[in-house]
């Protein structure tokens, strides 16, 4: 019986992403890799005239955690912005999980972003809902029962150290609650990819730190995730990947 | 400069985008979805009871307005039938001829087959007849002096249709002893264009109110999306189809369209409760017997389901294309 956090990974999906488990860990079947997000020359050019990325080159296997940093401008959100299908690629071809990104129709892109849970830097939540609601919606648009969406939701404020505050509206909440709110909901249907654009920005350090280990806690459990952040300070903090972004172009790719 | 399109209208583009895994939902899910964008419609509505209120009092403006022309139309129509069931020729005989010449000459009539009826009045009935119209009483012949009035054979034809039953008269014209021959196929010719008339105004002013009713509920609709824009990109970014988006908002114009034609519905009531008595009046003194028809259960039906297709059509065309400006600004 899989637990709360069980994740879908390459076993169950017809084309599968490499996880730690494909890697070949310890009592895992291995089987073909397919990186989780896998960029070839991609370009970026807003009709502003604005060159956001310049022939970009990057693969994220599954199950990895990344942090992308750069100054402001670099290029950090646009790419964010492709990966959720927001933005095309003005060249170069960009892949998730696989599926080459291109003009789908919008049921299509929908589903793709069902499959990616995004945090955002303002939160975006919905002040007219309680905590309970704004995490239960990701699992209402794809159409869980109530009973799987109370058992899910409470499990994702309990991963968050939420539980208790369900019926609270997110404007009687601190920031850093917020935030964590955010991560619930974008964790609560266990999607295989995480995005977070600038989740500590509006956060003080401690609490900036405590958000990164929850994202660390959540990679731990087989989740691609992906930080957009200009922390340097708390990135080096964390033993992972850094993708360094400098006008547009991909500078750094390593250790902090 | 020109914003890319992301997402393509093409069914070739739709087949080359990849299978994406998701969630396949089931009737049941699928009823349950509907079910809650349903009531959640109803509780926003009521929430903004105020400016609902205001948006459905337009339209019942304007759809009672067409539906009451189209009511005194549709008893103009049953009038006019009732007229035409009774169309009738008079045929008037010499004034030297009798009541026995007439009766012979409508066994003639009735023998052709194309008159129903065939019914004598002899020059004694003619003139009392006349002195009862004309208001003279027993007088009616002091007015004359020597007997005026001829024998007539009133007919009534088979046929309804104004042009043969000219026809009918012009036959009824040629028989020996007729002096003439009145018909009033005239006067139901006038009826009948200004029937046709009326339809025709009830046709155009109905597609006008239409059309502006699917303004009303496009423009609320749009207000009413502009003010959960916020709500409808977090929906979009966290996976929700454009139809998971669009529903509560047809709910909604759906739910302007029914309650604005139950506003007609009392409209219409209270236009019938003002204007029946009146018209009553005219028509009896017209001998015509007009009355105005309260509108029925089949009047209702129609009523409310036209108001929530109007509701509907003008709900999915300002949702859908506010999506797309809304999916530009994600």
């Amino acid at each position: 019986m899989p637990g709360p956090f069980h994740h879908e990974t390459g076993a169950t999906l017809t084309r599968g992403v490499g996880t730690r488990a494909d890697r070949g860990e310890p009592g895992r079947t291995a089987s073909a890799v397919i990186p989780a997000i896998h960029a070839e020359h991609v370009s970026l050019r807003y009709p502003t005239g604005q060159e956001a990325l310049r022939d970009l080159n990057l693969s994220i296997e599954g199950g990895e955690m990344v942090f992308l940093t750069g100054p402001s401008g670099a290029g950090k959100s646009s790419l964010l912005r492709l990966l959720v299908g927001l933005e095309r690629p003005t060249r170069g071809r960009l892949h998730v999980e696989g599926r080459l990104l291109g003009p789908w129709p919008s049921d299509v892109l929908a589903y793709h972003r069902q499959r990616i849970g995004i945090v955002f830097q303002d939160h975006r939540l919905l002040a007219d809902r309680t905590v309970f609601d704004n995490v239960a919606l990701p699992l209402v648009i794809q159409g869980y029962g109530q009973r799987e969406i109370g058992r899910r939701v409470r499990a994702a404020l309990d991963q968050v150290a939420l539980l208790g505050k369900e019926s609270a509206r997110p404007l009687a909440l601190s920031g850093g609650e917020q935030q964590r709110v955010g991560i619930a909901r974008a964790i609560v249907t266990r999607p295989p990819i995480l995005l977070a654009d600038e989740p500590t920005g509006n956060l003080d350090p401690d609490l900036a730190l405590e958000i990164m280990q929850l994202f660390a806690r959540l990679n731990e459990l087989s989740t691609t995730v992906l930080v957009a952040t200009h922390a340097l300070e708390i990135v080096r903090r964390f033993r992972t990947r850094v993708l360094r972004l400098e006008a547009g172009q991909l500078k750094i790719d390593g250790p902090p | 400069m020109k914003r890319r399109r992301l997402q393509p209208r093409t069914r070739s583009a739709r087949r080359a985008a990849p299978s994406v895994p998701h969630r396949r939902l089931g009737p049941l899910v699928w009823f349950t979805q509907h079910a809650r964008s349903a009531i959640a419609s109803l509780g926003s509505l009521w929430r903004a009871r105020w400016a609902t209120l205001a948006t459905v009092a337009v339209l019942a403006v304007a759809i009672a307005f067409p539906s009451s022309l189209a009511l005194f139309v549709r008893d103009g129509n049953e009038l006019a039938a009732r007229f035409q069931g009774q169309a009738q020729i008079d045929v008037y005989l010499h004034t030297d001829l009798g009541g026995a010449h007439a009766h012979r000459l409508a066994r003639r009539i009735l023998a052709t087959g194309a008159a129903r009826a065939a019914h004598v009045l002899n020059r004694r009935e003619s003139l009392d007849e006349f002195a009862r119209w004309s208001g003279l009483g027993p007088h009616a012949q002091d007015f004359f002096g020597p007997h005026p009035l001829p024998a007539v054979v009133v007919v009534t034809p088979r046929t309804a249709n104004p042009a043969a039953v000219r026809g009918l008269a012009r036959t009824y014209a040629r028989l020996p002893g007729v002096a003439q021959v009145h018909t009033d196929a005239r006067w139901l010719a006038h009826l009948d264009a200004f029937l046709t008339f009326g339809r025709r105004a009830v046709i155009t002013l109905a597609l006008l109110f239409a059309l502006a009713a699917l303004l009303v509920v496009g423009n609320t609709i749009r207000l009413d999306v502009e003010n959960a824009r916020e709500e409808i990109q977090v929906l979009k970014m966290v996976g929700a189809t454009d139809a998971f988006v669009r529903r509560p908002f047809l709910y909604r114009g759906v739910y302007y369209g029914i309650a604005g034609s139950l506003g007609a519905y009392l409209l219409v009531f209270v236009i019938n409760l003002a204007v029946s008595a009146p018209l009553a009046h005219l028509g009896r003194l017209y001998d015509a017997g007009f009355r105005l028809s309260w509108p029925g259960l089949g009047f209702v039906l129609v009523l409310l389901g036209l108001g929530a297709l109007l509701g509907w059509s003008g709900a999915a065309r300002a949702v859908r294309s506010e999506l797309r400006r809304l999916e530009a600004l994600l």
